[in-house]
């Protein structure tokens, strides 16, 4: 069987919507050796949704920050990151609450192959006045090179009890029984490890994209 | 600063000898002198001396700012020398232990029990049945005289003296701690316990603890701490190292319970061997700021490390615990659970490392952390660090931030309880993990100590 095509992202670059959300794409096409980019949310009940997906090459050092300044904000920033060759990245995401009612999602997903090296510190800080206010942080990291490096930092800071925050992330491989599954129906190991890569990589996107509130 | 630390009082008991206040040189020289240690040992200790001098307080932490190293008596030694009978401890200090249940414990619960006051330890007893299987469990400064060649094999070989600040001013001054050695496949069937108090005024305790525990044997090692309240500080810089040999058991508990004067930065790590299982159970309820990260480093195939850490921060407290697994060999797998409770303002923060080193194939690691933020003045922080070198490597870290359950809260409540009842009872529930580790009347008293504690914050400042 051929090798699956690596699927490009249809996602309009900026868009607001309707119902005062915005959607942001940013592409390492578009990035240089250093990133640094801070938003802030002002207006009441605004919704960001971020995706940025880094493939081929990635700046060096990256710096994001969006703070929720205003009440009921939300912020859903997803970051893709797919590690090839000697690509390496280290990237600070923070997230800040400083209103009422905010909420805030980052998923990190990486996938690692040949000599890639990724750190990535997803903060997320919730301010005293920043009450009944909810974030979440999900880094993973699918490793299928034994020369890759993943370094993940979920960081929280939370200085009020009214708030539920929560993060989670993990490491590993592509695993044994579902590439059994492949292998079993004729599906080369390389093969299998690269629809897993490309599924790993889909269930990020839509995890953000398809995340409409919190 | 808490009103109800039912282990505060002061002792009126006089130093037999006390340094002035203040750290130099001479300070160090003339501890080493007091002791008679070798040569070899002074030069350990002006080594470090000089590495605690070069090296920068951390920032990257609790706040630190306020120690003040001239402030601090770095030695006094209330006894000649260790009792290896309650009655021979002189009798204010046995007094102060039979007022912790130091003593009772001993009769029930433990094969051997050591006491330290300030800098010396005061009180060292093992079981006859089980020293006469070869178990050593002596304070460290009678270890270095009397096992001299096992002493030096080990000491300084999992936290090197350029380690960190504090395990640098430890190996300096360090004095008193206990030294536990288990022989090939001896299983020490009831705990080792040890006793650490302060009574002096701007004290400095900076034992030092070695366990080795040979080929196929187990121990359990339970240290217990207490200080009187002071409105001037004090400084615990303790350091403990464990090594498990292969197939060996250590379990290491702490029950950390300082006053609201105490800085307590201690570090405390354990090599584990092939397929050596070393426990650190670690509850932190006392001490103005705590910052311990207990480590294990995975060093031999098939070695596992299981870390309990458990933190409750009231008013004026920032607990800044955490654990650390490091694995350096394959097959190996390490299981971290963090439980924090912040409350009356006080802060806690977990702090960890998971790191899966090149070579280390096929490691499993799992790490779980949650905080209960109990009202709107405290706070909890969780800095996590996984880092894989391996691709074999499965790391999974969860954490969750939430305030106490109302729908429990009310459950409780609606069956007569009060609001601080019942929060207290929520806590005590939280920390059950820990409790569960404990000899019964432990656990008793750890509920007790919860509950005071708790009362203590919902009283108006």
């Amino acid at each position: 069987m051929k090798s699956t095509q690596r699927k490009t992202l249809h996602i309009p670059k900026t868009c607001m919507n309707k119902d005062n959300s915005r959607s942001l794409t940013t592409l390492s096409s578009e990035c240089g050796e250093t990133f640094k980019k801070r938003i802030v949310l002002t207006k009441q009940g605004d919704v960001l949704h971020w995706l940025l997906v880094f493939e081929k090459s990635s700046p060096k050092i990256m710096q994001i920050a969006v703070t929720l300044a205003a009440r009921e904000t939300q912020a859903h920033i997803g970051l893709i990151w797919r590690g090839t060759k000697n690509m390496a990245s280290d990237i600070n995401l923070t997230v800040t609450h400083e209103a009422a009612g905010t909420g805030s999602r980052m998923v990190f997903g990486a996938t690692l192959e040949g000599a890639s090296r990724v750190h990535f510190r997803g903060l997320a800080r919730i301010a005293k006045k920043a009450v009944s206010s909810r974030t979440h942080c999900s880094a993973k990291a699918l490793m299928l090179s034994p020369r890759a490096i993943a370094f993940l930092k979920p960081d929280l800071e939370v200085a009020t009890s009214e708030t539920i925050a929560g993060h989670g992330s993990s490491i590993g491989r592509p695993g044994d029984k579902e590439l059994f599954y492949f292998t079993a129906r004729g599906i080369s190991e390389a093969h299998a490890k690269k629809m897993m890569r490309d599924a790993f990589i889909q269930a990020i996107r839509n995890e953000i994209t398809l995340t409409q509130t919190l | 600063m808490k009103q109800h630390y039912p282990y505060g009082f002061h002792d009126s008991v006089t130093p037999l000898y006390r340094m002035q206040k203040g750290l130099s040189e001479a300070v160090v020289r003339e501890i080493s002198a007091i002791k008679s240690e070798p040569q070899w040992m002074t030069d350990i200790r002006v080594r470090a001396l000089a590495v605690f001098t070069k090296k920068p307080m951390p920032t990257w932490g609790a706040d630190l700012s306020n120690i003040d190293f001239n402030a601090i008596t770095y030695y006094a030694r209330a006894s000649d020398k260790p009792a290896h009978s309650w009655k021979k401890v002189p009798k204010k200090i046995k007094t102060a232990f039979e007022r912790l249940g130091v003593p009772e414990a001993e009769r029930k619960f433990f094969a051997g029990v050591g006491a330290q006051y300030d800098s010396e330890t005061i009180y060292h007893h093992i079981r006859k049945d089980i020293e006469a299987q070869g178990v050593i469990f002596t304070d460290t400064d009678t270890a270095l005289r009397e096992h001299p060649d096992l002493f030096k094999k080990y000491f300084g070989t999992v936290v090197p003296i350029g380690d960190n600040k504090f395990s640098a001013l430890n190996s300096a001054c360090w004095s008193g701690g206990s030294f536990i050695y288990i022989p090939k496949g001896v299983k020490v069937t009831m705990p080792l316990q040890a006793y650490f108090r302060i009574n002096e005024k701007n004290m400095g305790q900076f034992e030092r603890t070695l366990i080795i525990a040979d080929e196929d044997s187990e121990v359990h090692y339970i240290e217990g701490c207490t200080a009187p309240v002071y409105t001037t500080d004090s400084l615990h810089a303790a350091v403990v190292e464990i090594i498990a040999k292969p197939r060996a058991r250590v379990r290491y508990t702490t029950i950390q319970n300082w006053s609201s004067n105490v800085y307590n930065l201690v570090t405390k790590r354990a090599r584990a061997e092939d397929n050596a299982l070393v426990e650190w159970i670690d509850g932190n309820l006392g001490s103005k700021i705590t910052m311990k990260y207990p480590a294990v480093f995975l060093a031999g195939r098939g070695a596992r490390a299981d870390i309990l850490s458990v933190s409750l921060a009231g008013k004026g407290q920032h607990q800044d615990a955490g654990a650390k697994a490091v694995h350096l060999a394959p097959e190996t797998s390490s299981s971290i659970i963090a439980k924090s409770v912040s409350f009356g303002g006080g802060r806690t923060s977990y702090r960890g490392l998971a790191q899966v080193t090149k070579g280390a194939r096929n490691a499993r690691v799992k790490v779980r952390c949650d905080a209960l933020v109990l009202d709107t003045r405290s706070r909890s922080d969780t800095y996590p660090t996984i880092k894989a070198e391996e691709n074999d490597a499965l790391i999974e870290h969860e954490a969750t931030v939430s305030k106490i359950s109302e729908q429990e809260i009310f459950y409780l409540k609606s069956r007569g309880f009060s609001e601080t009842e019942a929060s207290s009872l929520v806590v005590s529930g939280f920390f059950e993990p820990l409790a569960k580790t404990l000899p019964l009347d432990y656990a008793i008293e750890l509920n007790r100590l919860i509950q005071m504690e708790m009362e203590n914050s919902a009283k108006p400042a």
